[in-house]
């Protein structure tokens, strides 16, 4: 660019500038028949060279106003012939000449841009003006689709279909598909305001009537089924021939009128509604329930709501049931089957749903607390399960029912009393040898230390050990000890007393033969066990006794402790009565009857004969060995009862020890509080200690008071001098 | 080390290898050995063959730079496969392709693909250019560059300017912009400013109305012919020039 360069010769920019003062005119004739053509079908005979150079001359000679102006007006003169024929056509014509019609304008419109492309890209980007393309599509906008008379018959027609197909007509879908489509071209406004939203006012009247006519004569099942129909039907009609968009609002509208409206009737539907489906277990209906009022709002926890009351209801009935009680294991084997009902329920219909899971958990956490023998009643439950002989054969089985019986457990909030009843049964069923599998019952320890933390099964542990420790040192015993003669062989069990449940030891004078050898081994245990003390319980244990009766009959007897003291009184006597009896063995006169009434009234077990014949023994009654006794097996068991549940008064015992065992729980609990955080308020310690003890049981706010008040007394706490309901922390 | 196929082979000391191994050899000619039956006139000649292997992983096959702009330059102009011809400046018939216009340039597109005459006619007319501007621009539409001559004058790319203007050919019309901007004097700025401002091209624009309100040139500018038609055929630009001189 340097101005010393020698000048070069350039020619003057030519060009052939336009003085006829007709030139626009001239030139626009041009375009102006060419348009015509093309909107006549004939543009194939048109020179594209001529025209475009024709346009690209008016530009460069800044006629491009003009030019743009002169276009508007040429489109709408043909837009408005076609307007007219479009509004002439008859009946199902209407669509197909717009369609017709719509398609040429296209066709048109594509040359049209190509010809005056020129303009496109050069004059309307720097004037803002409306692209050719987007002009003639605006245009057709507003000289067709919204004029007074075709914009109302569109719509009309379109709607019209769209009913004769819902109602059964086969319709013409490629005609739909392409006016919907012209719509959505002519920009996503139009489409929404010109036929979406209109098609929605009329599809919810549509099924709001629907739904009106089918809930009055249609089960819930059948309902659900049709609104699925319903539902399905409209999605594959929009993507048949609508914008992908207006699935989910017509999805919306459906579930309104068909589900939403109609919510709590279908779910509380009698016979046929939730309850029903539940309690027949109709998963099919289940299923396709949940699915549908997933997508009303409300729609699961109304249905969990509904689910939840009838759960508790039934659960109510069948844990306050006074019939079910009388069988404690067939109660549990109830609660069992009803939460196995409802877990498949959960799985097959509500895909596994963990909100419903929960829901069920707190109506079974629910009822089963309503009854406080529950506790007792589940023990008992895995009492029969652990005992010899039970049906279940293989320990796979075994331990699927225990799985189970423990999700009951977790349900329970007396826990600790639950534990007691644990420990009662579990020492009965060690020390009679019931135990059919070592394996299960310690399977189910584990369960339970899983469950509860170590302090909860460690005394439970703590029987095991001793009977593993007893069996070593009975060998020891025998190992060590010197001849002992005819003595009789025993086998004894050492228990630690704080493991095992507590039980009132009675007087009971054992027979010489038991006695001797039983001192002899008291001396060999105290000898290697220092500062230890060892009290006979007279009131567990068995014996076996080889017995020749009268008759000739030999037998092995399987009887308790106290049966063998009494039995044994006959090898020295051949009568005696109830007095004699009594006073000899020492032993308490409830057990002493019971102990009688087994032995002797016993069909099939009566080794001793009573007379009188009465059930009841009085004093006087004499006993004598039964010579006549026959029995077609060798060993005979005239054992204690199984376990049964408590009565009355051992129930009010067992619960009596159990809150006595809570008082120092929650005593620990508030004193583990107010260290930490020195100052507390009433309220806030029953919330703290609540929370804290939950696992074990729910304390009671009354009994929290009682220990506050305790421990203030004892100087652990004090109460705040101005603010009565503030305790403070005495270190 | 004497080889051992050579016939005058030299026998190698004992095979000590644990201690030569450590000299990368293991067998060696005492040097006495040597003097006394291969040296002639005190000297020595060692004869070797050498065996050179290739290792083909760091040996990478050989590609040649591209070459799809010359194969295409192939074409231009040439008959195989075109399937239409051009009419340029009366007589000439320049052949081409329908499908490479096409791709270059959408005015090409309309025209040759569309649904008037000239998709299905045989031979096409242009009107209002020349055939070296015609000849140059489809060189560039073949091969993205300019065509190899070394004298072409600025009105030459005047005129291959408006045509890449016409014929919607933006890189080329930048390209001729740059080659204008190149030659601008004060003799030639105002012409070159109408130009750009007919074919609208900004860039070439505003770089002229830089050039042409510099204190040096414009008092040279306003006394050239070129100013004078600038006056006559736009006046927007005069008012431009006008509004930049009172800042």
């Amino acid at each position: 660019m340097s101005s010393r360069k020698k000048p070069s010769r350039i020619e003057p920019f030519r060009h052939k500038v336009e003085t006829d003062p007709r030139f626009f005119e001239k030139a626009w004739r041009k375009l102006d028949d060419a348009i015509r053509e093309i909107y006549n079908h004939n543009a194939s005979g048109l020179s594209f060279e001529e025209l475009y150079r024709t346009a690209y001359n008016l530009v460069l000679h800044k006629h491009g106003p003009k030019l743009y102006d002169k276009l508007t007006e040429n489109m709408e003169d043909h837009l408005q012939e076609m307007r007219v024929s479009i509004e002439a056509a008859q009946g199902g014509l209407f669509l197909v000449e717009l369609q017709r019609k719509w398609d040429d304008h296209n066709k048109a419109l594509q040359m049209i841009r190509d010809i005056l492309m020129y303009m496109d890209r050069v004059f309307i980007p720097t004037n803002k003006k409306t692209p050719v393309f987007d002009l003639g599509l605006d245009l057709w906008r507003d000289t067709i689709v919204r004029s007074p008379k075709i914009h109302g018959r569109l719509l009309d027609t379109l709607l019209d279909l769209i009913h004769r197909e819902r109602t059964g007509e086969v319709i013409n879908r490629s005609l739909m598909r392409s006016t919907t489509k012209m719509l959505m071209d002519l920009g996503s406004s139009v489409y929404q305001d010109d036929f979406e939203r209109p098609f929605l006012e009329v599809s919810a009247s549509f099924y709001s009537g629907e739904s009106q006519k089918f809930i009055e004569c249609c089960s819930c099942g059948e309902y659900l089924k049709k609104a699925q129909q319903r539902l399905d039907e409209e999605a594959e009609r929009v993507s048949q021939y609508m914008d992908a968009k207006t699935d989910e609002k017509i999805t919306a509208v459906v579930v309104k009128e068909m589900l939403a409206n109609h919510m709590q009737r279908l779910i509380l539907m009698e016979n046929s509604g939730l309850v029903n489906m539940l309690v027949e277990d109709k998963y099919e209906d289940l299923t396709m329930m949940y699915s549908l009022f997933q997508r009303v709002p409300d729609g699961h926890s109304t249905i969990k709501s509904v689910m939840n009351s009838h759960v508790k209801e039934t659960g109510k009935d069948m844990v306050m049931d006074p019939e079910r009680l009388k069988d404690p294991v067939d109660f549990v084997q109830r609660l069992l089957n009803e939460k196995d009902k409802y877990d498949s329920i959960v799985t097959t219909s509500f895909s596994n749903d963990k909100s419903f899971q929960n829901a069920l958990n707190s109506s079974f956490e629910h009822f089963i607390n309503l009854n406080n023998r529950c506790p007792e009643f589940i023990s008992l439950y895995v009492d029969d399960k652990l005992r010899k002989g039970m049906k279940e054969a293989n320990e796979e089985d075994v331990e699927t029912v225990l799985d189970k019986v423990m999700m009951l457990f977790r349900y329970l909030q007396e826990k600790d009393l639950f534990e007691k009843y644990y420990k009662q049964h579990l020492a009965k069923r060690l020390l009679s040898g019931k135990a059919a599998s070592d394996d299960s019952e310690r399977s189910m320890l584990v369960k339970l230390k899983t469950e509860c933390g170590y302090q909860f099964t460690s005394k439970l542990e703590g029987m095991f050990n001793d009977l593993k420790t007893s069996h070593d040192t009975t060998q020891r015993f025998y190992a060590g000890t010197p001849d002992l003669g005819d003595a009789p062989t025993i086998s004894v069990q050492i228990l630690t007393t704080g493991s095992w449940p507590t039980q009132p030891c009675n007087t009971c004078n054992l027979p010489p033969e038991i006695l001797g050898v039983s001192e002899m081994f008291r001396g060999f245990y105290l000898g290697t066990h220092n500062g230890r003390r060892l009290t006979w319980q007279t009131n567990m244990g068995t014996a076996d006794i080889k017995t020749v009766f009268g008759n000739g009959s030999k037998h092995e007897l399987n009887v308790s402790t106290y049966q063998m003291c009494v039995l044994m009184l006959f090898n020295s006597a051949d009568c005696l009565s109830y007095r004699d009896i009594e006073q000899t063995t020492a032993i308490p006169s409830a057990d002493l009857k019971r102990c009688l009434q087994s032995l002797a009234l016993v069909k099939g077990k009566n080794v001793l004969r009573k007379e009188p014949m009465s059930r009841d023994i009085s004093d006087d009654d004499n006993f004598y060995v039964n010579d006549k006794f026959t029995s077609k097996l060798f060993k005979v068991k005239i054992g204690t009862v199984a376990t049964q549940k408590e009565s009355e008064p051992e129930k009010m015992e067992t619960r009596q020890r159990v809150e006595e065992d809570r008082k120092p729980q929650i005593e620990a609990a508030i004193v583990r509080i107010m260290k930490s955080r020195r100052v507390l308020d009433h309220n806030s310690i029953v919330t703290e200690v609540t929370k804290q003890l939950q696992p074990r049981f729910m304390p009671n706010p009354v009994v929290i008071k009682k220990r506050v008040e305790s421990l203030i007394e004892r100087e652990f706490l004090e109460r705040d001098k101005t603010d009565r309901k503030l305790y403070r922390y005495l270190a | 080390m004497a080889h051992h196929h050579h016939p005058r082979t030299m026998q190698t000391g004992k095979n000590n290898r644990l201690f030569w191994r450590f000299l990368g050899w293991y067998r060696f000619v005492k040097r006495s050995a040597v003097d006394s039956l291969h040296a002639i006139d005190g000297v020595v000649t060692f004869v070797f063959g050498l065996v050179i292997l290739r290792d083909d992983r760091h040996h990478p096959i050989a590609v040649p730079p591209p070459n799809l702009g010359g194969h295409l330059a192939a074409m231009v102009g040439s008959a195989d496969g075109s399937d239409v011809s051009f009419s340029v400046g009366g007589e000439t018939l320049i052949r081409a392709h329908r499908a490479v216009l096409a791709a270059r340039s959408p005015v090409f597109r309309a025209e040759l693909l569309g649904s008037m005459a000239e998709a299905t006619m045989p031979c096409v007319t242009l009107h209002d250019i020349e055939l070296a501007t015609f000849r140059a621009l489809l060189h560039f539409v073949y091969t993205d560059a300019l065509p190899p001559r070394d004298i072409l004058s600025p009105s030459f790319f005047k005129k291959l300017f408006a045509a890449a203007d016409r014929f919607a050919l933006d890189r080329l019309k930048l390209m001729c912009a740059q080659k204008l901007w190149e030659s601008v004097t004060v003799e030639t700025v105002a012409e070159t400013l109408a130009c750009a401002e007919m074919h609208s091209c900004p860039d070439l624009k505003s770089r002229c109305l830089d050039f042409f309100v510099e204190e040096n040139n414009f008092r040279k500018v306003v006394v050239t012919g070129g100013y004078l038609r600038l006056m006559q055929g736009f006046p927007s630009v005069i008012d431009e020039i006008k509004a930049r001189l009172e800042i």
